[in-house]
């Protein structure tokens, strides 16, 4: 059995996130059951598992989406399930990106104005934003696509769309959710090169749920969960130290 | 099979699919009930001026053996009036056990006795014998029924005479048919087609409504439709589901609108136009209207159910949209242009006596093209958003807006029409109501006018337009032809005069002011050495443009009598000091030649003007030996003025006047009341107009909501704030809605302000809407919003961070 405080981060630091003993239940069905995880600022983590195994609601309860029926989430030294729905929504826009299987762009907007939104909702000025937005448009491989509709774009395309919305206002963590999910071999590849690339040149931390392996190599570490709890990398129970 | 399926489905299928079940009948229901009380107003309407008008009977002149007609009667139809309530009154006398009998009654009234209306029975009842009982000889015997009146505030009268009673009396002629055919007022036609027009209108965005219910997260249960294709469903099997889905819910929404109609049929009596109230048992729908309900609404939400699925290609692979609209192009505002050009091109050709048809043909131009440029409009109001704002959530709205403007300005549509229409009449209003409102318009409201030739007083029945239902035929029984003609033209014969005043200085509170006849100089009536340059009576003012005399333009009956009742009198100073606003006479002169035909006008503006001056000329002393041509009584209170006419109409039978004596207050109240009845219509139309676009935007919204319930979701889960949400939601739902209001209001403003600049005399002031009419608008579209931001807690459930699991 592994305790949080032995427990070694890639990077060797102090944790940045963690989930201590952490349970989650939806009505009689319970998702999580005293799953303990510590994520090293600037670490790429791999959260892998079969289906059901409760690897979603961990990095919703991580990101602060849920809150957890019992135990803690820690972010930056401060409790994050203790915070206001206000609080926690503001850092989600804040300091944390998503990248989702499918589905997160807003089909009515640009691929500028997907990538601008963040950036807008935070406040910042209209031209300022679409300048940011513009900028990232090269550095993901989707140069000229700027005043599409997502509509017309491909599903690899549209995947690198959410990276750089989900990356443009400086996240210190990016959470993504099977961003391969929906991608065919190649264009998968393509998302998590450029996604592992650009999160470490902007020091993201970065949370990947996947049930690939191939996915999951891209990674610095990999975590297995299966039946609500964490296992490390000898099959035991990661737990929080006494 | 399929239909089970449909049913299961819809009714059985978990929570969301039954909300939206809720949410589509009760929007239906809504849609229903409005458009039944339409229905309804209109059936009433309808019955109301389709019954058979005993008013508009014209008889033929009695002769000597007038009595052999046994299958005739002798009739003598007038109006009274009762505290500014008209009453239809019929002194009748049968020549036979066959002679035709009025509406309303089953046996003709004999001597001494009467039927009244049921309202007149109360008034009866209520009121001082002095004030109005006496007005009518004999006793009520029974009440007349409702197929001669158009509607249960009606007052009438049938007094029963002897024959030979009745046939000394002026204007008692002979009928051997009384009129079956509808009453024709001069109102009736507009109205009617107004109506007609008015419920299309209000009928429209009603029918928007419930198509936009019936397809209420089409999205959704077209993913559903998908997937039951996957499982090898056919495009047929999919199109019954879709069907039985879209009729259940309307046919619930129907049932529910009726319920709620018939909640609200008792207060619908209150909205007659051209009567005080409907007949309670008229206000309905009628069995054809419920039953276009019952089976028309169910199948045209299954057509339109069908017709949505035609858009979309359902594959066993998902949905994809058949065609993407292109943006709506610049020439969807040409025929707008071209509506307000043909407008103002029909305004320059129209003038006091006629009406362009360019006039109605560009309004109707306009109509049309507001409709048509709607999505444009939509489309630039939206990019207009886009570019003014910085935020998020205006971008999103505005750009879903300018994604989907057709689907936007949809819901508002009929909105458009209504405050269009409302807002030209706000502009008129005013305008109509400035023209005659002057200082002294309420100055001669306690004073009775009561004219003695044959020139009417305007007001209800016969009116200045020359709408009366017609020349009283001469009684030659009753006095000469030539007798006849001279009261006609110069008014009651002096020695009938004296006894009636004497008669008048017994009631207290009452002083009479007599206007003595006055020919005209060189003998024709059209002209006079003292008429002033504007055209109108000459000694002491101006009077109405185009006034050709008292006898109204055309003048009915002026043409019977040829050149009509002269338009010069003569008064008392003594009595002008009474009444100050009619002018004064030069000092040392004790009656003077006054032009007295503005008198007789139902406008403030020339019927208070001055009519003396110190210019005026003398008259001969001897007044008291000339004909009355009117008589002004000055009353201290209501009863006293009752009083007056109650003594007037039972002591003035030589009087050629069809029209029963009135204050100037009431023939101003007769004028507006109509303008009153309309505005008030139109406005309750624009408020349940922007309402139901509310409702019909609540319920999009609500679609929308259903439709894009996944990126909402993430964009919340991505750190999106709730209110920022709450605000694109509200901002797509307001947008259009404001932005037709304000374009549609603006243009109609347009159209008042181009219109009084035409039409009104020179020095009317610019049309402003009244307090009314930022009321109306204000009231719908504050109900509006709030129908929206109710639908807005949907959105913060629908989008909760813990439903991104079930994503």
């Amino acid at each position: 059995m592994t305790s949080l405080t032995d427990y070694p981060t890639a990077s060797r630091r102090s944790p940045l996130l963690e989930a201590r003993d952490v349970h989650k239940s939806f009505g009689q069905t319970p998702a999580l059951a005293g799953a303990t995880l510590a994520v090293g600022d600037g670490e790429i983590l791999a959260v892998m598992g079969p289906s059901g195994s409760g690897k979603s609601t961990l990095l919703h309860c991580l990101a602060g989406i849920f809150t957890p029926d019992r135990g803690e989430i820690w972010f930056d030294d401060g409790r994050l399930d203790t915070l206001s729905d206000t609080r926690r929504t503001e850092l989600r826009r804040t300091a944390f990106g998503f990248v989702f299987q499918f589905g997160q762009l807003v089909p009515e907007l640009t691929v500028a104005d997907n990538i601008a939104l963040p950036l807008l909702l935070s406040g910042t000025r209209k031209k300022s934003a679409y300048a940011t937005a513009e900028a990232w448009l090269p550095r993901l491989g989707i140069e000229g696509l700027g005043s599409r509709r997502t509509g017309e774009l491909s599903g690899g395309q549209a995947q690198r769309v959410a990276l750089a919305r989900a990356l443009v206002a400086k996240p210190k963590v990016l959470f993504a959710d099977e961003p391969t999910g929906s991608l065919d071999t190649l264009a998968g590849e393509m998302v998590m090169t450029l996604l592992v690339s650009t999160a470490r040149e902007e020091g993201a931390t970065v949370i990947v749920v996947t049930h690939d392996a191939r996915v999951a190599a891209y990674a610095d570490r990999q975590v297995l969960v299966r039946d609500g709890k964490v296992i490390d990398h000898a099959g035991y129970p990661v737990t929080v130290a006494p | 099979m399929m239909y089970r399926l449909g049913l299961r489905l819809t009714l059985r299928s978990g929570r969301e699919p039954f909300a939206r079940l809720v949410v589509t009948a009760v929007a239906v229901a809504i849609g229903v009930a409005i458009m039944l009380a339409v229905l309804a107003d209109f059936h009433a309407f309808t019955a109301s001026n389709n019954r058979p008008s005993w008013q508009s009977t014209v008889g033929r002149s009695l002769t000597s053996n007038y009595a052999t007609a046994t299958t005739s009667d002798l009739w003598n139809y007038s109006d009274d009036i009762y505290q500014g309530r008209t009453i239809d009154r019929l002194d009748v006398a049968g020549l036979g056990p066959h002679a035709p009998v009025p509406p309303g009654i089953s046996h003709l009234p004999g001597p001494g006795q009467y039927y009244a209306s049921p309202a007149l029975a109360a008034l009866l009842r209520s009121t001082p014998a002095g004030e109005l009982g006496n007005r009518f000889p004999g006793r009520l015997i029974g009440t007349i029924g409702s197929r001669a009146l158009s509607g249960p505030d009606e007052l009438a009268i049938y007094i029963g005479y002897a024959p030979s009673k009745l046939a000394s009396l002026p204007a008692t002629n002979l009928v051997s048919r009384i009129t079956a055919v509808p009453g024709r007022q001069l109102w009736t036609h507009y109205f009617r087609d107004a109506f007609i027009v008015g419920a299309i209108a209000f009928v429209f965005p009603i029918l928007i409504l419930i198509g936009t219910a019936t397809r209420l997260a089409a999205a959704r249960r077209e993913e559903r439709y998908a997937a039951l294709r996957l499982v090898g469903a056919t495009s047929r099997q999919v199109n019954i589901i879709s069907s039985v889905d879209a009729v259940i819910s309307a046919l619930l929404g129907a049932a529910l609108g009726i319920v709620i109609f018939l909640l609200i049929q008792p207060w619908l009596v209150h909205t007659a136009i051209t009567s005080q109230r409907y007949f309670a048992s008229e206000v309905n729908p009628t069995a054809a209207g419920y039953l276009i309900v019952l089976i028309g609404v169910p199948a045209a939400s299954a057509l339109s159910s069908l017709l949505s699925l035609r858009r979309v290609r359902i594959s066993p692979l998902g949905v994809t949209r058949r065609v993407t609209p292109p943006a709506p192009a610049l020439w969807l505002a040409v025929p707008l242009a071209i509506g307000i050009v043909v407008f103002v091109l029909g305004l320059n050709l129209t003038n006091n006596q006629r009406i362009s048809p360019a006039l109605l043909l560009g309004l109707i131009i306009i109509l049309v093209g507001l409709v048509v440029a709607g999505p444009w409009l939509t489309a630039q109001a939206a990019r207009l958003l886009s570019r003014l704002s910085s935020g998020a959530s205006a971008l999103l709205a505005a750009r879903r807006l300018s994604d989907n403007p057709r689907g936007a300005f949809r819901s508002v549509r009929g909105l458009v029409l209504a405050v269009f229409l409302g807002t030209v009449l706000a502009g008129l209003l005013p305008a109509v109501e400035a023209i005659t409102a002057t200082p002294n318009a309420r100055t001669l409201s306690n004073v009775l006018l009561d004219g003695f030739t044959s020139a009417p007083v305007c007001g209800n029945n016969a009116n200045c337009t020359g709408s009366s239902t017609g020349p009283v035929p001469q009684n030659p029984l009753a006095l000469s032809s030539a007798q006849q003609q001279r009261i006609a033209l110069r008014g009651m014969p002096p020695h009938a005069a004296a006894a009636l005043l004497s008669g008048l200085r017994t009631i207290p509170g009452a002083t009479a002011i007599p206007i003595w006849y006055h020919p005209v100089p060189g003998g024709s009536a059209r002209s006079g050495p003292a008429k002033s340059a504007s055209g109108g009576p000459g000694p002491g003012g101006s009077g109405p443009p185009g006034s050709s005399g008292p006898g109204g333009p055309g003048g009915g009956i002026g043409k019977v009598f040829g050149d009509g009742p002269s338009p010069y009198g003569v008064i008392s100073c003594t009595g002008l000091r009474e009444l100050k606003v009619l002018g004064q006479c030069a000092p040392g002169r004790t009656a003077v030649v006054v032009q007295s035909a503005s008198l007789f006008t139902d406008n403030p503006r020339y019927s208070t003007q001055a009519i003396a001056s110190p210019s005026s000329p003398a008259a001969t002393p001897d007044i008291s030996r000339l004909p009355l041509q009117a008589l002004l009584v000055k009353v201290n209170n209501a009863s006293t003025l009752e009083k007056v006419r109650t003594f007037l109409v039972t002591h003035s039978s030589l009087s050629a006047s069809g029209t029963a004596p009135r204050t100037f207050g009431e023939a101003v109240q007769a004028r507006a009341v109509i303008a009153d009845t309309v505005q008030r219509l139109i406005y309750i139309a624009v408020v349940l107009t922007i309402i139901v676009a509310g409702c019909s935007l609540a319920v999009a919204v609500g679609g929308s909501l259903v439709e894009r319930k996944r990126p909402f979701t993430l964009l919340r889960v991505t750190g999106t704030p709730i209110s920022t949400l709450y605000r694109v939601v509200f901002t797509e739902a307001v947008l259009p809605l404001v932005a037709a209001t304000l374009v549609a209001g603006g243009l109609g403003y347009l159209i008042a302000v181009l219109t009084v600049h035409r039409m009104a005399p020179a020095g009317t002031p610019v049309p402003a809407p009244g307090h009314a009419y930022y009321l109306t608008m204000g009231t719908g579209l504050v109900a509006s919003f709030l129908v929206i931001l109710a639908s807005l807690p949907l959105l913060g459930r629908m989008t909760g961070p813990d439903k991104v699991r079930f994503e």
